[in-house]
């Protein structure tokens, strides 16, 4: 009895130990456990759906720096928007890295930083330089029944000469050759001061004005039949400017062509929307590529500043790896971008691959005609930015 | 071997001592395991602090919104781990700009349209001294296009729908003398065009916009210039003399068109949403379908935006709650339910084709084909400013309590500030371009025991407020009260053929704080059948009454304006400011 009662003590005291110890082990990697390294990046807006969802991959794969399990918190925001709120360090989170739509936001921003702090924000050399992430290049968009009848008007695809035509047309959509109920030819396009595919739209039609691709001077911008003819573009916008290009897309849709009959706007943002647009006007939508054009090439720019930490940086720079990565990178054409990893192919076998489903509507792997103009000094899109504020009422 | 030994320990204690000491342990770790599934480092609470929105809202977007809201407050979705509460009121969007500029601190605002953020960005600004706007980032919910709506044949009698019906068709039904004989159908009478009134509704607002641009021949570039010149404006006062109601909201309108049909109106200026809704039967069974017509010249969209405001009183919780709730809208299974109201989805992705929107509600999901551009703030009040001047003038008899009891707590004071908050705004005779334009036509009626005219019935000409005013500070409160005698009269006053004014709105405004203790030649019952008697004579008034005080007999004042479809309001100022105008838009 005896010894049966002692055995029985010590197997009560053993699992009651055992649980305590178990429960003491249990929290020993909790309480010793290194605090999450949370980074924020600021990204244009028609990068959300690609990066949300990378982001959440990236969160779930739990990268580490030095210990530190990896948090990245994402915020959408017109470049425009971002690059006033870097400049005057203005923000809730501080962001460690930026991802603007295209390089001339690199430019404007080192342009605005550097006469204030003696350095540039954002790198063009070295590990932490801006890195493009994926790729896209502008188009016109136009509804398919009225692209029919401007081609056969024109006898050619749109460009900046024709669609300035098309706007100051008199009786509109009749003079054309199209209904009279379609009105006046309606063009959409970004605000050029918050949102890169307004800035870059007018920068393609300057250049295409003065019928060069590269040296766009301040002087030449003051020519008064310039300014002119840039007027009588904008005159065509009944719409308002929205500041995003995702929005401008979006209400491309919802409103249909009594809004938009062409638009200026993102080859990705028409690629992921054209699905859209029958259920809602019964016709499709038509896709061109500009004579002349620029790579919006989505830079991830890691900000050289004070307010992220150097493991906040390396953070960053463990993120933008991770989105050249070939899957993500393969993931991103998903939402009609194309990938800025070589390796990765446009057109693959993927049947939600825009690339594949839409070449009918003018959505081409290799663009035809095209020109590739060089981006801006700072004073140029500066004064372009300033020659639009002055034209709006 | 039964017995024990001295000094040994009895081993019904060694278990029961290990018993307790693995209770111990247990009751140790539950609570250890409770406590690490309470938010860290916080400590239970009795009541949780949360977040509120509020949110001012355009009424047509009830019927798709209160569910909503519903549905988020019990959802449990947390911002920065606290609940969030949504306090939505309906109100028209003309009134919440108003009510925001008179102090009201909503978080969030939701017009009918983005053509009212900059306006109210416009008279903050202006008011406040304000350099940043209070309005930014619009964003839509929902969308729907203005159209006309019309009774199918009537629609069917102009062409439609093959032939292509604009505002200037409409425009010319409503200024044609014909009537429906232009159409072929002159049993149909008057075609009687409506729109709501512009200072509040979003529809009447638009309405407006589309009657500036068929009056200066325009689709787009419509300035304050071309409002101010002498054709626009007779232009646009012929149709709006011509127009037949106004109607103080789009529900107010939509409730009427389905109780009255087409002896109402023959054409009213509404969203399509409200047109899907009418044909469903949301407001009665309709003698038969209204079909939007989309205008030919171009129409304007009602977008709906959803705006965070950024003023001092919305705090950074209260932005991301308001955000949180933003989102949840915009959410698909939200978004799908906005086509069962009517609305087009702000999301892209639900389609409209092989939903419920097509001609079986009256409606083509893919019209409109073109738009009138969205005039500036500056053009906005300069049309505004256009139907102040050119709308129909109001014929109207306030009828004052000066009874012995309107001099406790203040009351007849308040009587006469409302007296005078309402003559600041009637309209006086002016001249234009060598023209006389008549102003409001406007009397007085005191009354106690007895009954007085104080200013006789007579169109205001310049300098009469003034006179009109002093007046006003001679009364004095004293003797009983003949609320029922005084109704009759007043009535009977304005329905005599010398005084009716079919041109204008012809009302009476009755100010008073008590009940009737005097009357000799009406009770209750009687005054009703008078009403019933001026009704049917073919020259209606509308009584609109004002309750001062506790007192104040609100059964019989409420009985008085729904017989007359007139309206009840308390005797605050903003309501005696608000009552003109929505005195103006009920005939």
């Amino acid at each position: 009895m005896r010894r049966r009662n002692l055995i029985l003590f010590v197997v009560f005291l053993l699992v009651a130990i055992g649980i305590v110890v178990g429960v003491l082990v249990g929290f020993l990697p909790k309480t010793s456990q290194l605090p999450d390294l949370e980074i924020w990046i600021v990204h244009a807006t028609e990068e959300t759906e690609w990066l949300s969802a990378a982001a959440r991959r990236f969160n779930q794969e739990g990268h580490r720096i030095g210990g530190q399990r990896i948090v990245v918190h994402l915020e959408a925001m017109d470049s425009g928007d971002a690059l006033l709120n870097i400049r005057d360090e203005k923000f809730l989170h501080p962001p460690t890295a930026w991802s603007p739509s295209s390089m001339l936001w690199v430019n404007l921003l080192n342009a605005e930083w550097y006469p204030r702090h003696g350095t540039d924000l954002i790198m063009r050399v070295g590990q932490y330089q801006a890195t493009p992430l994926v790729l896209t290049p502008m188009v016109l968009v136009m509804w398919q029944d009225r692209a029919e009848v401007f081609l056969n008007h024109f006898g050619e695809e749109p460009d900046w000469d024709t669609i300035q035509e098309a706007l100051a047309a008199p009786e509109g959509w009749k003079t054309l050759g199209g209904q009279a109920d379609w009105g006046y030819v309606k063009f959409g396009q970004t605000d050029p001061v918050l949102s890169n595919s307004g800035l870059v739209a007018i920068t393609l039609a300057t250049y295409e004005y003065f019928d060069k691709i590269r040296g766009l001077t301040v002087a030449e911008l003051m020519d008064s039949l310039y300014r002119a003819w840039m007027q009588s573009l904008w005159r065509g916008i009944v719409g308002g400017y929205d500041r995003a290009s995702a929005n401008l897309m979006r209400d491309m849709i919802l409103y249909g062509a009594s809004k938009y009959d062409v638009i200026m706007v993102y080859e990705n943002l028409v690629a992921t929307q054209m699905k859209n647009a029958p259920g809602r006007w019964g016709t499709s939508l038509r896709v061109f590529y500009p004579r002349l054009n620029l790579w919006n090439d989505h830079p991830f720019c890691i900000l050289m500043a004070d307010w992220s930490s150097a493991d906040q940086k390396d953070a960053a720079l463990e993120f933008q790896k991770f989105l050249l990565r070939e899957d993500i990178q393969k993931e991103a054409l998903r939402y009609g971008f194309r990938p800025a990893n070589v390796d990765v192919p446009v057109v693959n076998d993927d049947p939600e691959n825009p690339f594949n489903l839409y070449q009918e509507q003018g959505l081409q792997v290799q663009i035809p005609r095209i020109n590739l103009v060089e981006p801006p000094s700072a004073e140029v899109i500066r004064e372009l930015q300033a020659l639009f504020r002055q034209a709006q009422p | 071997m039964g017995r024990q030994k001295r000094g040994q320990t009895a081993p019904w204690v060694v278990g029961v001592l290990t018993l307790l000491l693995f209770c111990c342990f247990s009751a140790w770790i539950v609570w250890v395991v409770v406590q690490s599934l309470l938010p860290a480092g916080e400590p239970p609470q009795a009541e949780e602090e949360g977040i509120r929105v509020t949110l001012l809202y355009s009424p047509e977007k009830a019927a798709w919104l209160e569910p909503l809201v519903e549905e988020f407050n019990g959802s449990d979705i947390r911002v920065g781990g606290k609940p969030v509460r949504v306090l939505a009121r309906a109100i028209d969007s003309g009134e919440a700009l108003q009510a925001i500029l008179e102090g009201e601190r909503p978080t969030v605002w939701s017009p009918a349209s983005t053509l009212w953020v900059p306006l109210l960005n416009r008279r903050w600004q202006e008011e406040t001294g304000a350099t940043e706007p209070l309005a930014i980032y619009p964003e839509p919910l929902v969308v729907s296009p203005l159209v006309i709506a019309m009774w199918e044949d009537q629609a069917r009698a102009m062409g439609y729908p093959e032939r292509k019906i604009g505002w200037a068709e409409v425009i010319a039904a409503t200024l044609d003398e014909r009537g429906w004989g232009a159409y072929g159908h002159p049993e149909w009478g008057r075609f009687k065009l409506g729109h709501t009134n512009p200072y509040f509704s979003n529809s009447g607002l638009l309405s407006v916009a589309a009657e500036g641009y068929a009056a200066a021949g325009k689709v787009r570039d419509l300035l304050p210039e071309d409002l101010e010149r002498p054709d626009t404006r007779d232009f646009v006062q012929k149709v709006e003399s011509a127009i037949i109601h106004y109607g103080e909201s789009t529900e107010y309108f939509a409730r009427q068109m389905a109780q009255r049909g087409p002896a109402y109106a023959s054409a009213v200026v509404l969203e399509e949403q409200t047109v899907v809704r009418l044909n469903l039967g949301a407001y009665g069974p309709l003698p038969q379908r209204l079909v939007a017509i989309y205008p030919r010249e171009g129409t304007f969209w009602s977008d709906h935006p959803y705006v965070i405001l950024r003023g001092e009183w919305v705090d950074p919780d209260q932005q991301a709650a308001a955000l949180a709730f933003r989102e949840f809208l915009l959410s698909r299974p939200a978004q799908e339910k906005a086509l069962q109201a009517g609305f087009r989805p702000s999301d892209t992705s639900i389609p409209l084709q092989n939903s419920l929107f097509g001609p079986d509600l009256g409606v083509d999901p893919f019209q409109p084909q073109t738009v009138l551009e969205v005039p500036s703030a500056d053009t906005l009040e300069a049309l505004l400013q256009t139907w102040q001047g050119v709308r129909k003038r109001v014929n109207v008899l306030l009828v004052v309590d000066v009874s012995g009891s309107m001099a406790d707590e203040g009351k007849l004071a308040a009587a006469q500030e409302g007296l005078k908050l309402f003559l600041d705004q009637l309209v006086e005779e002016e001249v234009r371009d060598g023209q006389v334009i008549e102003g409001d036509r406007l009397g007085i009626v005191v009354f106690n025991d007895r009954i007085d005219m104080l200013v006789p019935l007579s169109l205001l000409r310049p300098g009469d407020k003034e006179r009109i005013r002093a007046a006003v500070d001679t009364l004095v409160a004293d003797y009983s009260t003949v609320l029922y005698d005084v109704s009759a009269y007043a009535l009977q006053l304005m329905s005599a053929p010398e005084n009716y004014d079919e041109q204008r709105i012809n009302a009476v405004v009755l100010m008073t704080d008590g009940l009737d203790t005097a009357s000799t030649r009406y009770g209750a019952y009687s005054l009703m059948e008078e009403i019933e008697r001026v009704s049917a004579s073919g020259r209606p008034v509308r009584i609109f009454t004002i309750a001062y005080g506790s007192d104040a007999d609100r059964d019989l004042l409420e009985r008085l304006a729904e017989a007359t479809e007139g309206r009840m309001v308390e005797g605050t100022p903003e309501n005696i400011r608000r009552l003109y105008i929505i005195l103006s838009s009920y005939f």
